[in-house]
């Protein structure tokens, strides 16, 4: 298994829309996140 | 995530936001949002849909998690840098505010001018992307 370089969104493409409950249980679109500034948008590997 | 952590002021100066995503419940995220007191948003894909659909869907550990990966979004949602790694690193974020630096500063801007062949994604590309991003981020006052 690896990254699907295909799926993965490159640079000039437009970042997928989603819709992710936060850490306080809202949801957030990551339209909503990019609305006022550019957003950096970390994946992680998340609880060991 | 913590040396993104340590770097989150200079983010914010630099007028970029950061949010950070896994396959971890909100009530885990949260833990680790105020273990570590983390002053960003912590996004919950439990269901692997987006990492799945993003290409990053690890499938061999843990029963399914994100590959490390690092994008810059501007504000129209374009893609402007993208790295993603199959081990568990990531683009520093010190190497990340170095190239912030350079393009605010117009001076080092110029020295690093793109260069049309190149084909190596490193630093520079990603200096350029946030060059980029920042310039095409705001609107242009005359439209």
């Amino acid at each position: 298994m690896a990254i699907d370089a295909d799926k993965m969104p490159k640079a000039g493409a437009i970042a997928p829309e989603f819709e992710l409950s936060d850490s306080e249980g809202r949801l957030r679109r990551l339209s909503e996140l990019t609305t006022e500034r550019p957003l950096v948008l970390i994946f992680y590997r998340g609880h060991w | 995530m913590a040396d993104y952590c340590a770097h989150a002021t200079e983010f914010e100066r630099s007028g970029v936001g950061i949010a950070a995503l896994s396959v971890d419940t909100p009530a885990q995220s949260k833990a680790l949002r105020e273990q570590l007191n983390l002053p960003f948003t912590l996004l919950c894909d439990q269901g692997r849909e987006v990492i799945e659909r993003w290409g990053l869907f690890n499938r061999a550990e843990r029963g399914g998690i994100a590959y490390p990966a690092t994008f810059l979004i501007d504000r129209a949602r374009a893609v402007r840098y993208s790295s993603a790694e199959t081990v568990a690193s990531r683009v520093s974020a010190a190497e990340m505010l170095r190239c912030l630096g350079n393009v605010s500063g117009g001076l080092q801007l110029a020295a690093f001018a793109p260069r049309k062949s190149a084909v190596v994604i490193g630093p520079l590309s990603m200096m350029r992307a946030i060059g980029n991003s920042i310039r095409l981020g705001g609107r242009s006052p005359k439209s």
